[in-house]
């Protein structure tokens, strides 16, 4: 009896997902537990187990390696050993999840240009120029291809998929030794562009140090294709951008009392220090609870004053920028909020946040304080309210009494509140903010409650 | 018109004197230029009608504007622009006062107060009330005139921007110039009522003199009470010049079959210049070593706009879509 | 933040600027005492009185070649035209004078002018008070061309019109002018030539003009749980138009709708469809398609009136059919 392997839903926001990597080939054994194939949702990679044993059957027409899957989609069976998967068995109709092959009806009142749909020129299979354009991009033969798209044209998802089974075998007739390829990969070399050059021969280290030096006399410009991290940011920021309408509030506020109570603590020989950042994610959340307006997001008409407090904390990695989220942040205590944002760190270089780990944040804090940035203009995450800017910790002289003129040295940190005044105006904003400063500057009142 | 004649010093009348010849000397060249195939567009002279814009312009400063038409040269002459920047506008170069982009038709110098010479016959009168509507909102004593010929009295811009001047009291002086023909159609033929200011009396309520357009001193006086009037806020006026051009509607046009030989020949003895010239030889305002002095300045003057035409470069073909808006996309 | 209506947004620009600039005037028929026929000018006479809110009779040749001489001379006239239809009577006017007098005179003289009004199909108000025109502005060189769609749009680009020197057609939808919005109390500008990408998808990108907006956004939503994701552009302003947003757009999806609801032929699809093709062909992975209103005069009776502009079901087949190409 053969088990469907389906796109898995993760986290409650997904829709669909991108199929990342088979760890398990067509045709491998599969014990329980074992994991299967990886898939990217939002930001976070996940890992996908076995929940049964037997042997691995990819669909032949599985979504190819980096295309976006509905959820509930089928990508592979699992098969006793010798039994035949389902699609070796008859002809089996995919099923029509995807809009792509609805039906729809002609527009009833739309008569001012009848279509006639005509052949292509050539006599062949006609193709998108998109489709071309890709094709020759990735070197491939478009003219051999089946057409999906209407009357059969080529379209760039044909272009795509060919492309992934030609791409099985990388780098095609590379002979290359493990040292080289790894400093070739260390100098971002093309293998394919090396396989081409040094046709035959055995490509050595010092082939390929040659080459980068040659490369670094005159960099070329590069084409970094993005990461989809980065695109969902670069859509997220967008989207932020176009949707929202951002202030930026900034204030300087004396943070010498959470200079030094994190001191103290440091020295008291804890286990874990808060940073700064924790401090702040602590302390934030407090004053969250007391200005809901900010602790909000926007939907219609509507605004939604959330009932959770939900604090995201981005992150730069090497894999792009991540948020993870500590979730309850207003119930944790100090040291529970800094064990718990240490782990989701942790995760976040790794690159193993789980989904449930990124949703659902409804406030963000990023902290550019370590690059030496004392003021931005940060960018909400749609649907939040608002995010938080942290700026760096500076020691200087400041007035203390003016009257008196009286100047102390202090240590001065600015903060940036970007809110979307859409959901909520100048003066709730600022009250919020000055509420943050007071907490900064006197760190006790909210130590105690 | 001898009640007036006193009111004039004798510089006063050599400078008037001196404009229309300015525009006769220039007409005179352009028209050759012409014919020498060096104007590249068409060329719509004033000869025979100097009289009307020396005597208007005279009473205008600078800071007053002029809306003008198709047969502007004069307007702009007489307004101020220099002879220089009209030949060479006329030779399509870029130092010419549109820079290149207008010719005949489209001269502009805002700088003297010349708001453009048109194509098109009607929208001087509506933009010259618009100037008006901007000097009585910005509290100015600035002053706006508007010119047309007869050709525009039949079209509804006259009707629709005097009746605004009029019903707004926006200081404004329309100067309709009938030289009894609209291109070749006779103005007689055109309405049933020739009487431009007899018309805008009674239908619009505005003040309206008639004038002999080929008097120079008439227009001068009439002009003087129409301006004057705009400026101490007192409303706007219209003054009809009677007048005729003794050229073809433009050079190298057919003069014949909508106008008579003995017709021309009767208006060129009432050449405004000669006419004006003789008169002040007779009242002794000026002696033949005077109005010499004026006519040799002047024929330096347009020979040296000439020549600065002919020698000016041409635009830049880069520019050709420069302009178009206020800044540059 | 708070809600008013596209109206009011409009005119709260223009008393703001009103208040700032004593060169700003209204002409137009009942703009004075009245208010305004669409309340475009309501509560203004009172403060500004008659020579900056000036009633005019009905002479559109007239009161807009006079606003051309103010524009020359140091004022900024906006012409209250009512319906776009009326200015039709001045259209020497304004393709002959306004869009040329920079050009003619070399830069030297500005024309800050503004037209505004209502345009576009809706409540029987029949083939003399229905139409858009704005395709025809777009084709001459020298105007400014704002279709704002949301009360937020329509305030930020009223005060870039008042204050720039350049004549703007700024035009709105007859039935968009209630709608509410949030609009932010203080003074902003909304620059031309800058499209909003109001939804992001990476199925299909749909260019939304004026009045299609809201339904292209309500349709998308319908896809959107259907799995396809479409990306919403509304370009704000025809002239400039912000090509390079819809040619990103389309660099992303391969596939382009462009909803209008005036006529096609020569029209702001046709424009965009050829530039997408002169400077993003090989993007394309489908036709571009058009859907605009039928290529008719206005009819009167709602059962006429209803089947000419593009509806909620006209719109979704183009998109479907799109993704399906």
């Amino acid at each position: 009896m053969a088990i469907e392997i389906v796109m898995p839903k993760l986290g409650w926001t997904m829709e669909e997902g991108v199929l990342d990597e088979w760890v398990k080939q067509d045709g491998d054994e599969v014990q329980a537990g074992d994991i299967i194939f990886v898939v990217e949702s939002d930001k976070a990679l996940q890992e996908i187990e076995a929940f049964d044993s037997g042997i691995l059957r990819i669909l032949p027409d599985a979504p190819p390696l980096g295309s976006m899957v509905k959820i509930g989609e089928l990508l592979a069976y699992l098969v006793a050993p010798g039994e035949a998967p389902p699609f070796e068995l008859e002809e089996t109709p995919t099923v029509a999840t995807s809009i792509h092959s609805a039906e729809s009806p002609a527009p009833a009142s739309q008569a001012a240009y009848p279509k006639e749909r005509r052949e292509s020129r050539s006599g062949g299979p006609a193709a998108s120029p998109r489709a071309k354009r890709i094709a020759a991009e990735l070197n491939i033969d478009w003219s051999s291809l089946t057409g999906s798209g209407s009357g059969g044209r080529i379209v760039e998802r044909d272009v795509r998929a060919a492309a992934e089974v030609a791409t099985a075998t990388p780098e095609g007739d590379l002979r290359i030794t493990p040292v080289a390829r790894r400093v070739a990969q260390h100098a971002g070399l093309d293998l394919d562009e090396l396989a081409a050059r040094f046709a035959g021969a055995r490509v050595t280290r010092e082939d390929v140090e040659t080459l980068a030096a040659e490369r670094e006399a005159i960099p070329d410009d590069r084409r970094v294709a993005m990461t989809r991290v980065h695109r969902v940011t670069r859509d997220r920021m967008v989207e932020s951008a176009r949707t929202a309408a951002p202030v930026t509030l900034t204030s300087e506020v004396d943070a010498t009392e959470l200079v030094q109570l994190r001191r103290k603590l440091k020295a008291d020989g804890a286990d874990i220090v808060p940073t700064y950042t924790d401090l702040l994610t602590t302390l934030v959340a407090r004053a969250l609870r007391e200005h809901p307006a900010l602790n909000a997001s926007i939907e219609g008409d509507d605004v939604i004053l959330r009932g959770a407090i939900n604090i995201a904390v981005a992150v730069d990695s090497e894999r792009g920028l991540f948020a993870p989220v500590i979730a309850g942040a207003d119930t944790l205590s100090l040291l529970e909020l800094t064990t718990a944002s240490a782990e989701l760190v942790t995760l976040a270089r790794q690159g193993k946040l789980k989904a449930d780990q990124l949703h659902g944040a409804t406030f963000t804090i990023t902290n550019l304080g370590m690059y030496d940035i004392d003021a931005f203009t940060p960018i909400i995450s749609l649907p939040q309210a608002a995010v938080l800017g942290i700026g760096r910790i500076v020691a200087r002289q400041v007035v203390i009494d003016a009257e008196a003129e009286r100047t102390a040295i202090r240590h001065m940190l600015t903060l940036s509140l970007t809110f979307d005044h859409r959901l909520t105006d100048g003066a709730p904003a600022a009250r919020f903010l000055q509420r943050v400063g007071q907490y900064v500057e006197t760190p006790y009142l909210w130590l105690v409650n | 018109m001898d009640s007036h004649e006193l009111a004039l010093s004798s510089e006063q009348l050599l400078a008037l004197y001196r404009t229309m010849v300015l525009i006769r000397r220039t007409e005179e060249q352009l028209a050759r230029a012409h014919q020498m195939g060096l104007v590249p567009g068409p060329c719509h002279t004033y000869v025979g009608e100097e009289a009307i814009a020396a005597g208007v312009c005279a009473n205008l400063r600078q800071d007053d504007v002029v809306f003008s038409t198709h047969r502007g040269h004069g307007h702009a002459l007489a307004k101020g622009v220099s002879a220089r920047e009209v030949a060479a506008e006329l030779l399509g170069k870029a130092t010419g006062c549109s820079q290149g982009r207008g010719g005949s038709m489209h001269l502009f110098a805002p700088e003297v107060g010349l708001m453009g010479t048109s194509g098109i016959v009607g929208p001087s009168i509506l933009q010259g009330a618009g100037a008006g509507y901007s000097f009585k909102l910005l509290g100015s004593d600035r002053v706006s005139v508007a010119f047309f010929g007869d050709g525009a009295v039949s079209n509804g811009a006259f009707h629709e921007g005097i009746n605004l001047a009029a019903i707004w009291d926006l200081p404004v002086v329309f100067v309709c110039e009938d030289n009894m023909y609209a291109t070749e159609v006779p103005f007689r033929e055109a309405t049933r009522n020739q009487n431009v200011a007899e018309r805008v009396r009674v239908s619009y309520g505005m003040n309206a003199v008639c004038v002999d357009g080929n008097d120079v001193l008439a227009v001068h006086e009439a002009a003087k009470v129409a301006v004057t009037q705009a400026r101490a806020g007192n409303g706007p006026s219209l003054i009809e010049c009677k007048t005729y051009r003794l050229r073809p509607h433009a050079e190298g046009m057919r003069d014949g079959g909508y106008r008579t030989v003995d017709e021309v020949e009767s208006w060129r003895k009432r050449d405004p210049i000669a006419t004006f010239r003789s008169e002040l030889l007779v009242n002794k305002q000026a002696d033949e070593a005077a109005i010499d002095a004026v006519e040799e300045e002047v024929t330096i003057i347009v020979a040296d706009a000439m020549d600065f035409g002919r020698s000016s470069p041409f635009p830049d073909p880069a520019t050709a879509a420069d302009f178009i808006f206020s800044a540059q996309d | 933040m708070r809600e008013i209506t596209y109206t009011e947004a409009a005119r709260e620009a223009l008393a703001e600027q009103m208040a700032i600039d004593p060169s700003i005037f209204v002409v137009g028929e009942g703009i004075g005492e009245r208010g305004g026929n669409f309340n475009t000018t309501l509560g203004l006479y009172e403060k500004y009185g008659p020579m900056r809110l000036r009633d005019t009779p009905i002479v559109e040749r007239g009161f807009v070649g006079m606003c051309t001489g103010a524009a020359m001379t140091g004022t900024r006239p906006v012409v209250d035209f009512m319906i776009v239809d009326f200015i039709l009577d001045s259209i020497g006017e304004l393709f002959n004078q306004i869009s040329k007098i920079q050009y003619m005179s070399s830069g030297r003289i500005k024309m800050p002018l503004i037209l505004r009004g209502c345009f576009g199909i809706g409540g029987a108000a029949a083939t003399h008070h229905s139409g858009s025109y704005y395709p025809l502005f777009v084709h001459i060189p020298g105007f400014r061309v704002a279709l704002p769609s949301t009360p937020y749009d329509a305030k930020g680009l009223m005060r870039t019109a008042l204050t720039g020197d350049d004549p703007v057609l700024f035009l709105e939808h007859k039935l968009l002018l209630n709608k509410r919005g949030h609009v932010p109390e203080e003074a902003y500008s909304i620059p031309f030539g800058q499209a909003a990408v109001v939804r992001s998808g990476g199925d299909a990108t749909v260019v939304a003009l004026t009045v299609m907006l809201q339904k292209v956004l309500a349709i998308s939503e319908e896809l959107a749980r259907e799995g396809a994701e479409i990306e919403v552009i509304d370009p704000r302003t025809v002239a400039p138009l912000d090509i390079d947003t819809i040619l990103e757009s389309v660099h992303k999806t391969g596939r382009l709708l462009i909803v209008d609801e005036t006529f096609g032929p020569c029209g702001i699809g046709a424009e965009i469809s050829a530039l997408v093709m002169e400077n993003g062909f090989d993007d394309l992975d489908a036709p571009i398609a058009r859907l605009n209103g039928m290529h008719t005069p206005t009819p009167y009776s709602p059962t006429l009136e209803g089947v000419i502009t593009p509806d909620h079901a006209a719109i979704a087949g183009a998109i479907r059919n799109l993704l399906a190409e």
